[in-house]
């Protein structure tokens, strides 16, 4: 506004209206593009899967694909033996991973937090993020051979190291042994964030703290915390949703067995899908799925997010 | 200190350390666990490593041989893979491109939603998350059909576009959380000398959320970088992944392990590369502490 | 994966003479690679064939550089050019075959004037880029290939059948292909595990299980190959017992519908059971002969194999003989065996026996068997080019030389299999037992439901492995669940 009144030329009145719209409407144009992109991904993709979902589409009988078969695929998906018991499989896969990435993720990023050296902290800031590189179908790979009861380094090194008897990881405790490599794999990022997010927390509200003679711990509960809700929260809610469709390291690492131990929903969606050639009921899954996810995300802002995170 | 440490033990009659010994004790637990945690984090890296440069079949013996003579020919001849290297430039070319896209759209997207009323706010943010919720393998199908229709099959763009949706509600959602964190005061205090909304945003803003956009643009990267399905069902030749080259050493009567993990060390390296790169920015909190102070 | 832009890549990469002519097709991004020096060992054979590259004979190489020379083609009454100028697309995985047949593509695109793109994957991406593919109709590829699943396809009507690319005479040459050459367990497969009155594809390998011994153990311990599975049940307990390192035997215990089962069907058989007591509505799995053999497969491993045997595909298998780790495999595809005895991958290179599969004193002899063959599908642009590709391929010609000049053992004809040149080279006792094998195979036949109920199957399987349950359990599980699935 205040730069409009130098120039009086047309060109100028132009390019101080095109500011003020610009101004003006700052809010639309910044989610624009962001709006635009969301959708499409979640359009196509979503009513796709709603209308397979609700038609025969068994590759087997041609014949009858496409024709409207109201809620019979989920009625076949989820009579399907195992059907019920993949969600509570999924669930605490989703649960104990969740846990440990959030603890293990946030313990090493207060403690890196605290080094005073900086080429130590660097070098194992960096250390700490590359599990994620590697992609996963490599880490199954590497893991099953690393894990095998007869050629694997780790129960050889547990059977020459300690007085125990290592345990056949993919046989005993499978849903554990998946469970734990995604732990190596994902716990990198809840630590880049809330190594973020600590980052971003004002060194004067810590000199405050400290200078009141708080223990460490209080410091972590009254002063940290607090601030870093958003971030924490944020971090959490995400990675249960990637954990939540998590599908390559485990299909890799067990083919979600042994028997069903570690079918995930993910895992009845591929074997609906690309196996049976039932895309109906692969789809009826993936609905139900989606519908599931969205109310506990959504419970969770509402609960979590609004009424503590945010306020 | 003398003084400081008497007044503790008064204050903390039942505490035996001195502040000294304390600290002491502190830093060595701290060291401690990061050391564990960097042993947990090699050891499958290094075993990784390892089997690139051993001979096929040293490559999985037990016991394993800690000492051996480094062999480099597993890397030469992945040097050489024609499709690896190409595929190896090609997706760092279409990851990088869409990062920074990723981050244009959405940066400015998580600030309107930190900073304005939005109606309906609340399902606003759960549909942005919900585009992370279907399984890949649900989502691709629709995806192969519209881009073939478009002409888009195996084109860079259509892989572009891909990982700009993989990554939109991740940069949208931590991003928020970042600007949420950043007190208003700043902004204020910006346009009470003068800028503009959207200056104090870039000028303000911005800077203080730079850990933030750096650790974004980081799982950004890598969730790109590492992602399978897409490459495999969308591209063909022209937009080819690099994760799906790694898999050209998985055969269906042979693993070549050497191979194998040479590729997937190959594959590190940019994101190695790119942590370096970014990481001062990382560790860089808020520098003007004092205007929140008040 | 496309192998045929790698292979211009490859040869640009490393400089090797040919920067004219082929500059044109790389496209950007490849100049990355110019540091070169000394090739890939195997790599080197790519350069034979490449002269050729555009079709074109540039003065002096071309012709003489094929991998084969031409005038093995001009003998049959086809017409190779019809298709001049066209392309055709396959899809594959990544398969010996195809790492062997790479470096003779070029002659076939000499021959005919067509342009071969390839696109291999491991054997997972593979299968879901090809179902992409095929149930969205979208054509991309002209030829893939396929086990297991071909009667799923043929039911969903994505199968184009060969016989009339055979009545065609332009096409097809019976007297200089010679379709008797192929064996005939092959052929029953090729004509969709013999449910179809037509030809499905056509045969790229075939392999049947056998078993894998240590001749070193069998020596220090006296023991002699074991015929039946009584027999074998002792030489594995004797090498578990006494060796310290070493277990008894190996075999697959993964779930999928091409592991644990795949082995286990081998017995089933052999104890006299069928697969399908009345197809679709009596499944065998649950007869008594069939639970004995679970029995056997399920006690073997729990009692002489690794430790968590439900956990060991086949890769696992495969790594875990070639460490020195197991006295045995007791039933697997004899192409593990170049595996085997490559000295640069296995300790026990020189230590390796192989014998057919053991069955039952009560039993007969009846080994499973599979065969990748090539498709073309019905939303194919050019399936009488892909036909075209599949009769080059599996030709004498073609399966002569990479079976005799290179190092190829899955023919599929039987010619290839009694030659003497083939038989030195892969040992005597090899082609034997895979000839004996093959003629004795009792395939399964996959229906078009079986990767649904195969995979139930497995999943009950691998839980009897686990010892989850007992194997009489588990085959009733198996039996309802194939059952149920029609």
């Amino acid at each position: 506004m205040m730069n409009a009144t130098t120039k009086e030329s047309s060109h100028a009145s132009v390019s101080s209206r095109l500011r003020e719209l610009w101004n003006q409407y700052l809010p639309y144009w910044l989610m624009t593009p962001m709006v635009l992109v969301m959708l499409v991904i979640t359009i196509f993709p979503g009513a796709y899967d709603l209308y397979l979902s609700l038609v025969k589409y068994k590759m087997t009988s041609p014949d009858t694909i496409g024709e409207f078969t109201g809620l019979t695929n989920y009625v076949t998906a989820f009579t399907e033996a195992g059907a019920l018991d993949s969600f509570v499989i999924t669930i605490t896969f989703v649960g104990g991973a969740l846990a440990l990435e959030a603890v293990f993720g946030f313990v090493i990023a207060a403690l890196l937090h605290g080094v005073e050296s900086d080429r130590t902290e660097t070098f194992y800031r960096v250390v700490f993020i590359l599990p994620m590189a590697v992609a996963p179908v490599t880490l199954a790979t590497i893991s099953r051979i690393m894990l095998n009861s007869e050629v694997g380094i780790i129960p050889y090194l547990i059977e020459q190291l300690t007085p125990f008897a290592a345990p056949v990881f993919l046989s005993d405790i499978p849903l554990l042994t998946v469970t734990l490599v995604d732990v190596w794999h994902w716990t990198p990022f809840m630590f880049i964030i809330f190594y973020a997010g600590l980052s971003s927390v004002p060194q004067t509200l810590l000199d405050a703290a400290r200078v009141d003679g708080a223990p460490l711990w209080r410091r972590y509960v009254h002063v940290i915390l607090p601030y870093m809700k958003p971030v924490l929260f944020v971090a959490i809610l995400i990675r249960m949703i990637d954990l939540f469709r998590h599908f390559g390291l485990v299909f890799s690492l067990t083919r979600g067995g042994p028997g069903t131990s570690t079918q995930l929903v993910s895992l009845n969606i591929y074997e609906q899908g690309f196996r049976f050639v039932d895309l109906g009921a692969a789809a009826a899954i993936a609905v139900v799925y989606l519908v599931l996810i969205i109310a506990i995300a959504n419970v969770l802002i509402a609960k979590v997010g609004f009424e503590g995170v945010w306020e | 200190m003398a003084t400081a440490d008497s007044e503790e033990t008064l204050k903390h009659p039942e505490r035996r350390f001195s502040k000294d010994t304390r600290n002491r004790l502190t830093a060595i637990g701290r060291h401690a666990v990061l050391l564990v945690w960097a042993v947990v984090v090699l050891f499958p890296l290094y075993w990784l490593v390892s089997m690139s440069l051993k001979p096929a079949r040293e490559a999985i013996a037990l016991p394993p041989k800690w000492l051996f003579v480094p062999i480099f020919s597993n890397y030469a001849e992945l040097a050489q893979n024609g499709e690896f290297v190409y595929a190896f430039f090609n997706t760092v070319f279409m990851v990088s491109v869409s990062v920074i896209v990723v981050l244009l759209i959405g940066v400015p997207a998580a600030y309107v939603l930190s900073r304005y009323d939005i109606p309906r706010q609340r399902d606003v943010l759960v549909w942005i998350l919900s585009s992370r919720m279907l399984p890949p393998i649900a989502v691709v199908i629709p995806f192969f059909v519209i881009f073939r229709k478009l002409n888009l099959f195996d084109t860079r763009i259509a892989m572009m576009f891909m990982y700009i949706t993989i990554n939109i509600s991740l940069v949208v959602w931590v991003m928020k959380a970042f600007f949420d964190g950043i007190p208003e005061t700043l902004e204020e205090a910006a346009r009470v000398d003068g800028a503009s909304r959207f200056q104090s945003f870039l000028r303000v803003i911005l800077p203080s959320a730079k850990p933030g956009i750096f650790s974004v643009a980081i799982i950004s990267f890598i969730f790109a970088w590492i992602e399978l399905l897409f490459g495999l069902v969308l591209t063909n030749q022209t937009a080819t992944t690099v994760s799906m080259q790694v898999y050209q050493f998985i055969g269906v009567k042979q693993i070549e392990w050497g191979m194998l993990a040479a590729a997937s060390t190959a594959v590190i390296v940019p994101v190695l590369v790119f942590l370096i790169a970014v990481n001062k920015y990382l560790a860089a909190g808020l520098s003007f502490g004092v205007v929140i102070k008040e | 994966m496309a192998r045929e832009s790698s292979r211009r890549r490859f040869i640009s990469a490393t400089g090797l003479g040919l920067v004219t002519g082929l500059a044109g097709c790389l496209g950007g991004g490849d100049g990355d690679t110019t540091q070169d020096t000394g090739s890939g060992s195997e790599d080197n054979t790519q350069d034979t064939g490449s002269g050729s590259e555009d079709g074109t004979e540039d003065a002096g190489e071309g012709g003489g550089d094929l991998a084969i020379p031409l005038s093995e083609y001009e003998g049959a009454d086809i017409d190779w050019r019809q298709f001049e100028g066209s392309e055709i697309n396959i899809l594959a995985p990544q398969h010996p075959w195809m790492d062997t047949i790479e470096p003779a593509i070029p002659v076939f695109e000499e021959l005919t004037g067509m342009t071969v793109i390839t696109n291999t994957f491991p054997e997972q991406q593979f299968r879901t880029k090809r179902l992409t593919d095929l149930t969205t109709g979208a054509g991309e590829y002209d030829a893939f290939w396929n086990v297991r699943t071909v009667n799923q396809y043929r039911k969903s009507g994505w199968l184009q059948p060969l016989d009339e690319f055979f009545q065609d005479d332009s096409l097809f040459d019976e007297k200089w292909y010679d379709r008797d050459d192929l064996f005939d367990v092959v052929k029953w497969r090729c004509h969709a595990d013999g449910k179809w009155d037509k030809w499905s594809g056509l045969p790229l390998n075939t392999e049947v299980q056998v078993q894998f011994y240590r001749t070193d153990l069998y020596e220090k311990h006296g023991l002699e190959v074991a015929e039946t599975t009584e027999e074998f049940i002792e030489n594995a307990r004797t090498i578990h017992e006494n060796e310290s390192d070493v277990i008894g035997t190996l075999g697959r215990g993964q779930k999928g519908y091409g592991m644990a089962p795949y082995i286990l069907n081998t017995f089933v058989q052999e104890f006299g059971a069928n697969i399908w007591d009345s197809f679709p509505d009596d499944s065998g799995l649950d007869s008594e002969k069939a639970i004995g053999a679970a029995d056997f497969y399920v006690n073997l491993l729990q009692d002489y194999g690794p430790e968590g045997p439900g956990s060991f595909t086949w890769s696992d298998v495969l790594s875990a003989m070639q460490s020195g780790t197991a006295g045995h495999i007791v039933s697997d595809a004899n192409l593990f065996w170049p595996g085997l005895t490559d000295p640069e991958a296995s300790d026990v290179a020189d230590r390796i026996g192989v014998a057919p599969v053991p069955y039952p004193e009560s039993g007969s002899f009846g080994p499973n068997q599979s065969t990748w063959q090539m498709n073309t599908s019905q939303f194919a642009d050019n399936s009488a080019g892909a036909f075209l590709f599949m009769i080059w391929a599996t030709s004498k010609p073609t399966n002569n030389w990479m079976h005799i000049d290179q190092g190829a053992g899955f023919s599929v004809r039987r010619g290839v299999w009694e030659n003497d040149e083939f038989r030195s080279r892969v040992g005597e006792t090899y082609a034997d037992v895979t000839i004996e094998s093959q003629e004795a195979a009792n395939p399964i036949s996959f229906d078009e439901n079986y990767p649904e109920w195969g995979q139930k199957y497995s999943e009950e399987l691998q839980r009897a492995i686990n010892g989850e349950k007992t194997p009489t359990e588990a085959m009733k599980a198996a039996a309802s669940a194939a059952e149920n699935a029609f």
